[in-house]
């Protein structure tokens, strides 16, 4: 048997290789998808102040630190056993909207409309978000505004673009100005703007990718998201809810009873968990979250416009959309979602309260603090002393639960594009652009500092490497 | 805010670098400096794309960034240019290359821009400057204030 090992894989946050091993007759016989990075802030936390980890936890990820912070202040809130003062939650979903909108526009714009915008088999150096400005600067334009606006919501809600001091245990730390909601509101509308535009340039180009959406992890899973009232989309807070493949729900949890339904397989050259849904155990309990297992699990998003795009979703691709492919259709609808979920959330005069922080000590031995990071559910979960010093932390972060969706798809895209023992760039791509499609973090996933590389690399039956391709890191 | 607009004369400081591992802070420590100066200076984790507005509206960009490989306290400066076609592609972060293309290709205008490099001791984590750091630092703030009137298109 042959193998090919695409490391690293580029375009993506963390370190990851593939290898692709080839049978006699040179189709692919199975591949896997390794994540090279060490964890470590689940150990290295022990013995912190159990009020020091939203900041600590947040320096996993310079993309959504956001997420971080709020999961981790969240399982402070229940450590302190306090309700947040009423201001506090709405400021903490409005920042988080605003981290919503310039991830998923990274995500779109610099990471994936290279592929999508100039093709996958386009010219490899100049398949990048400097080549995109080179043929479609308006759409590169775009891409930047959208993403300075979400970075600026969070500047002026949470205190800095990257790693924010706003957000701490039992609420925010600052009262929310009328001016600042003011300057917001005032620039929604072009962002809206720049969000419709490109939602409605992605639907003209999806046709051009029909063999993309039957090869990209088009499968059955189960799909899990959070959801609220009504099973509205909620990205915040709610119950995490698990929908078949076939469309029924399969179990709606409460956060802190997650470890009753999800389990954590450790899986061999790799150094991210496999999370499963233990009723149906491992790997039968493979699950997707993330943007398209979102509104797959969510009956509706529950604002006007996302609702009619949603609507419009499902009349094309049906109830429950299995190809990955579409992570980047629903990842532009959930971008209209967070704009006009932060202007309802602006408008509520309740957010000007100037009460945003509960104060209190230790009052529970353990807390669970689950929410929705751009890339899926991300769950931080503590154990404290008496003093408040971390005894044990556990994070389940988005690109973990999406782990061995991850690898199935990577095996099929193979199986559908590599053919024979020589590489060739454009299949390749296609197998680094699969994983791109799930936007996944590994430096949060292994909570380990870096960057991106993925690596290809193709060996033969005897064990021989055959060919090899990297982005030159 | 961290990174308000302060001054109008086009000058642009970008200090950049991880503030908790030691003296890879001393970028955003410049940059700090030279904000409460009044110069219009942003102090950031690590670039990113978004930058290429900003650098595109001005007349000089200066990019203050901690350098391993320079003496510890020493400071070095760098005339740049705009990243080849065919440069290593950006990804989440990018390097000033990247950012004075972006600005030139979406933009339209990419300005004179400089690499003030600054050479640190100790780069293990910690949210402190070191000595060699500290001297880094204020090198670099008053050469940027110095060489900053001399510089670009009036």
């Amino acid at each position: 048997m042959r193998k090919i090992t695409i490391d690293p894989v580029t375009r993506i946050e963390g370190h990851a290789k593939i290898t692709i091993h080839l049978g006699h007759d040179g189709n692919v016989e199975r591949t896997q998808f390794h994540v090279t990075q060490v964890r470590g802030f689940e150990k290295f936390t022990e013995g912190r102040p159990y009020y020091e980890m939203p900041g600590i936890t947040a320096r996993i990820c310079g993309i959504c630190p956001i997420s971080h912070q709020l999961a981790s202040a969240k399982a402070c809130d229940a450590i302190m056993a306090v309700r947040i003062p009423a201001a506090a939650a709405l400021l903490r979903e409005a920042i988080h909207c605003g981290q919503m909108v310039q991830s998923h526009a990274l995500s779109f714009f610099h990471l994936s409309a290279p592929d999508l915008l100039l093709g996958m088999d386009s010219d490899p150096e100049k398949r990048n978000v400097l080549g995109l400005a080179e043929k479609h600067p308006d759409i590169a334009r775009d891409g930047i505004a959208l993403r300075k606006f979400g970075q600026t919501v969070i500047e002026r809600l949470a205190g800095e673009r990257i790693h924010p001091s706003g957000i701490v245990p039992g609420g925010v730390a600052t009262p929310l100005t009328v001016a600042v909601r003011d300057a917001i509101l005032k620039e929604l509308p072009e962002a809206r703007a720049i969000a419709w535009r490109t939602l409605d340039l992605f639907k003209c180009i999806l046709d051009g990718f029909p063999e993309e959406i039957a090869n990209f992890g088009k499968m059955p899973t189960m799909y899990a998201g959070l959801v609220g009232p009504a099973g509205k989309l909620r990205l915040y807070d709610g119950r995490i809810r698990f929908r078949k493949a076939d469309g029924s729900i399969a179990s709606e949890v409460e956060a802190p009873d997650y470890a009753a339904y999800i389990g954590e397989a450790s899986v061999s050259d790799s150094y991210l968990k496999a999370p499963y849904y233990k009723p149906l155990g491992y790997p039968a309990g493979i699950y997707r979250v993330g943007p398209l297992a979102r509104l797959n699990a969510a009956d509706r998003c529950g604002t006007e416009a996302a609702d009619a795009e949603l609507l419009e979703f499902r009349e094309r691709f049906g109830r429950m959309v299995d190809s990955s492919f579409h992570y980047h259709y629903a990842r532009l609808i959930e971008a209209i979602y967070c704009l006009e979920r932060l202007q309802e959330l602006l408008e509520t005069p309740a957010i000007l309260d100037r009460h945003v922080r509960a104060r209190a000590e230790v009052n529970a031995a353990e807390g669970v603090g689950v929410a929705e990071a751009p890339r899926g559910i991300l769950i931080h979960h503590y154990k404290v002393d008496d003093h408040g010093a971390i005894q044990w932390a556990n994070l389940i972060v988005a690109t973990g639960h999406n782990n061995l969706a991850i690898g199935r798809s990577v095996e099929q895209v193979s199986k559908a594009f590599i053919k024979g023992d020589r590489l060739e760039e454009g299949m390749l791509n296609r197998v680094s652009a699969v994983v791109r499609a799930y936007d996944p973090c590994l430096s949060c996933s292994t909570h380990a500092a870096g960057v991106v590389p993925l690596r290809i690399e193709l060996v033969g039956p005897g064990g021989e490497l055959l060919d090899q391709l990297s982005n030159g890191r | 805010m961290t990174n308000s607009r302060t001054d109008g004369d086009g000058l642009l400081v970008i200090g950049y670098g991880n503030s908790l591992r030691g003296d890879d802070g001393m970028g955003p420590s410049a940059a700090k400096l030279l904000r409460v100066g009044g110069i219009d200076a942003l102090d950031v984790y690590q670039l990113t794309p978004e930058l290429a507005e900003r650098i595109a509206g001005a007349r000089v960009v200066f990019f203050l960034d901690a350098d391993a490989g320079l003496a510890p306290g020493e400071i070095a400066a760098e005339k740049l240019q705009d990243a080849a076609s065919g440069a290593v592609p950006m990804e989440h972060c990018a390097n000033p290359a990247d950012l004075l293309r972006l600005a030139r290709e979406v933009y339209g205008t990419s300005p004179e821009a400089w690499l003030m490099a600054m050479g640190g001791a100790d780069f293990e984590l910690g949210d402190s400057l070191s000595d060699a750091g500290k001297r880094a630092v204020s090198k670099a703030v008053a050469e940027v204030r110095r060489r900053a009137p001399l510089l670009g298109p009036r």
